[in-house]
């Protein structure tokens, strides 16, 4: 498969030299997010993420599975990322490269390790049924900044998706069609937002929110994962250029400002697509046309 | 009763070609890339190799895209000229956005064929890949008992036909991809395919309006000229 | 007129003197001996004076075509070339074809006394072979005159990528396509009936970013087929803001681009 190809000499130095004057090749200053877009589908869980030019797409689904035996009082929570040729031809079907395995991990310890689902409330019947809650996280384009937007993709799917209702009795258990009884959001306990800054010229500029070509052209790279309550879920430093801890503690809390930004777009959002769903059932309601 | 189809054409920027088509709740993203390297293994001396790539909304790629995979590719590989690229790659990945019906059996992947081959259509069209004709699909349910056709059907209808089928035609009305299933007449074949064509070949430029069908909405032949000729029309508007 | 892959062609105009050849141009493809094809759906445009048709179109991908000046990357030397890659307009270039500039390709090079070139260095060379069968081959001078005219190393600079369409603007294809716009227009109004009174300036050459830029700021620019410009001037941020406008000025028309670049100055 083809590979990636790296930037020629005349853009490395030139990129290198407009950040030392504090230019950015798109004209953003080095703390500010690409402009941030987020759809939903009309199915519950489909979240559509565009970040500046990357595009991510998350679906959520739910079915009903066995709990692993040894915690037979929570539920499973799985996320897939899967980077395909459609993001960019250099990454194959089937083949996991360093990045793939790497933003997984991210994206697993971001949100699921740090308990952004109660997984105990995804139990059914203890030790027999539980939900299986999946999260496919889908690619479409590549512009650099994959972690960040998979993860916005991913809580805004999760706070967007419903699951059927379920009421035990006794020894049976009976799952309502989502037109029997109105589907149940998922039991969210905070929402974890990925801020990943990139490094040049030996620490001295850090960026946030790097397009491909500044993500080609960097010297070490950071991503932390707050909530909007300033509760740090991980932060993830996989080598690159050693970065002092106080400038550490600087960019965390200028991530603290952007992640608060996040969640309440995010919100603002879901509630806008509540809003909509409830007048379309309405309508469909209030509609006078016999089923044929 | 037929539902509404749209398109959109080119909006992955790194994509050569990319196309979006929904119908109903069905809903695919189509990207092209190519001609461009190819791998050793896949080199063909006199002829561009083409590759298609069909992820699932939910779960892993299974037996029912490599299902789709193989049909596109028998729907698309003759269409392309692939003379004029030898020892090139031609790679079409097709992402499924939504689907009808929540079940994953033999009729949820049937509503998808059409929509995918759509979408790839428009893709090619929108990266400049040389093609022999351009491709239109449609889905025809044919219910035994009233004998009727619902062209373009929904989840309910195929659910209750005798025999379903999705055909495509190319812009002068000639069937270039069927794939039928269920029991079915000769007699009643043919209704299917002349359903089908109506639905799926286009007025030419030129055209009068009387040659409008009569179903009130765009065919989809109609409408994937349509978003062509709106990008061509962006494109070109330099000219003013 | 709007074209599809599959669809007829219109008939052709004879030519004005006869047995001219018929010059087939992108977008079709001829089978011999006499059948000729739309491959791609686009606009389609016959030339009668020089009995010549074409489908105008944009695209990302770069085909390599004979004669074509393109912007290329080395990526390493061997023992008598210097292997370089054409990237395409999409950015970063994710793959593409791989080209040979050998060593000598420099006007008045030999051995001891040819141009140093190392991988990442930028090129502004002529593609001098190019079918669909072999791996393209470069050169580094002008075909009549065997003189630089331009080609070699851009050194320092900025590359940013247009669509192709762009591209054959830059290098001045609009102003031929005005030319054919301006005729036919007038062959319509003579059809109609009347007089056509157009100004030059209506329709525009697709040039009208740089030609604006250049009255006021100083710039080198260097323009490739492959979707590809290179910029540079004494300051980044100048250089910055001439990509930039470039970039935008895609689907604007010759007014709009004008405005577009007055608004851009302001804001240096």
């Amino acid at each position: 498969m083809p590979r990636e190809l790296e930037p020629s000499t005349s853009e490395k130095t030139f990129v290198l030299e407009a950040l030392k004057q504090k230019l950015r090749i798109d004209g953003r200053d080095f703390e500010s997010f690409r402009g941030l877009e987020l759809s939903f589908g009309e199915d519950y869980g489909l979240a559509d993420v565009q970040l500046g030019k990357t595009r991510v797409l998350a679906r959520v689904s739910a079915e009903v599975a066995k709990p692993f035996s040894d915690r037979p009082f929570d539920g499973i929570f799985q996320i897939t990322t899967e980077l395909g040729p459609m993001a960019s031809p250099a990454f194959e079907t089937g083949r996991q490269t360093e990045q793939e395995v790497l933003l997984a991990r991210l994206i697993e310890k971001a949100i699921r390790r740090s308990g952004a689902i109660d997984t105990e409330s995804l139990c059914i019947v203890a030790g027999q049924k539980c939900w299986q809650v999946r999260v496919d996280v889908h690619f479409l384009h590549h512009d650099g900044g994959l972690v960040d937007a998979s993860c916005i993709a991913v809580v805004a799917a999760l706070q967007h998706f419903r699951r059927p209702d379920v009421s035990v009795e006794g020894e049976k258990i009976i799952i309502h069609t989502l037109t029997e009884r109105v589907p149940v959001p998922l039991s969210i306990l905070h929402v974890p937002i990925c801020v990943t800054y990139s490094f040049y010229h030996g620490g001295e500029i850090s960026l946030v929110d790097a397009t491909l070509q500044e993500e080609q052209l960097r010297d070490g790279d950071m991503t932390i994962t707050l909530n909007k309550f300033g509760e740090v879920c991980q932060i993830a430093k996989a080598g690159g250029l050693p970065i002092g801890a106080l400038a550490l503690l600087q960019c965390a809390r200028v991530a603290l400002v952007k992640v608060q930004e996040i969640t309440a777009f995010i919100q603002k959002r879901l509630e806008e697509d509540q809003t909509l769903r409830t007048r379309r059932d309405n309508l469909l309601e209030s509609t006078a046309e016999n089923p044929r | 009763m037929t539902i509404p189809s749209t398109a959109s054409l080119g909006f992955l920027p790194r994509s050569d070609g990319s196309a979006s088509f929904s119908q109903g709740r069905t809903s695919v993203i189509a990207s092209v890339n190519g001609p461009m390297e190819v791998r050793i293994r896949d080199e063909l001396p006199q002829e561009a190799y083409i590759e298609v790539i069909v992820r699932p909304a939910i779960g892993v790629t299974g037996t029912r895209e490599k299902y789709l995979e193989s049909r596109l590719l028998s729907a698309l590989k003759p269409i392309i000229l692939r003379s004029n690229h030898p020892r090139t790659l031609i790679q079409i990945v097709v992402q499924v956005v939504q689907s009808a019906g929540s079940e994953d059996n033999a009729i949820t992947t049937l509503l998808l064929l059409a929509p995918s081959l759509n979408a790839a259509v428009l893709a090619l069209l929108d990266a400049g890949v040389p093609l022999k004709s351009v491709l239109s699909a449609t889905t025809v349910a044919f219910l035994k008992g009233s004998g009727k056709l619902i062209v373009e059907p929904e989840l309910e209808d195929l659910k209750k036909a005798a025999s379903k089928h999705v055909l495509a035609f190319t812009s002068a009305g000639l069937l270039g991809f069927v794939e039928s299933e269920g029991e079915f007449e000769y007699e009643d074949f043919e209704r299917v395919v002349e359903a089908g064509r109506n639905v799926c070949s286009a007025g030419r430029e030129g055209d009068d309006n009387d040659t409008k069908m009569d179903t009130g909405g765009q065919g989809v032949g109609e409408l994937m000229r349509k978003v062509v000729r709106e990008k061509v029309e962006k494109d070109l508007r330099w000219r003013a | 007129m709007l074209v599809f892959p599959g669809d007829p062609l219109p008939s052709i105009p004879p030519p004005p003197k006869a047995n001219t050849t018929l010059k087939v141009g992108p977008g079709l493809t001829h089978t011999p001996p006499d059948n000729i094809v739309v491959h791609k759906a686009g606009e389609l445009n016959i030339d009668e004076r020089r009995h010549a048709l074409w489908i105008e179109g944009n695209g990302k991908r770069y085909i390599p075509s004979l004669n074509d000046v393109v912007i290329v990357t080395v990526l390493r030397s061997t023992s008598d070339a210097y292997i370089c890659t054409i990237p395409s307009s999409i950015s970063p270039a994710p793959s593409s074809t791989q080209a040979m500039l050998p060593h000598l390709a420099f006007p008045g090079a030999t051995k001891k006394t040819r141009p140093q070139l190392y991988p990442g260095c930028t090129v502004y060379a002529r593609i001098s072979l190019a079918n669909k069968h072999m791996d393209p081959e470069l050169e580094c001078y002008d075909a009549e005159s065997q003189k630089a005219e331009g080609f070699g190393e851009l050194k320092g600079g900025m590359v940013f990528n247009v669509s192709l369409g762009m591209a054959r603007r830059l290098l001045g294809d609009g102003k031929k396509i005005r030319q054919l716009r301006l005729k036919q227009r007038k062959v319509e109004a003579e059809k109609g009936g009347e007089d056509l009174a157009t100004d030059d300036e209506e329709i525009s050459n697709g040039m009208e970013v740089l030609e604006e830029l250049g009255r006021v700021l100083p710039f080198e620019v260097a323009v490739g087929r492959n979707g590809r410009v290179w910029v540079d001037s004494e300051e980044p941020k100048v250089t910055l803001c001439v990509g930039r406008c470039i970039q935008q000025s895609e689907f604007l028309t010759g007014k709009e681009q004008r405005a577009l670049v007055r608004e851009a100055l302001k804001k240096l």
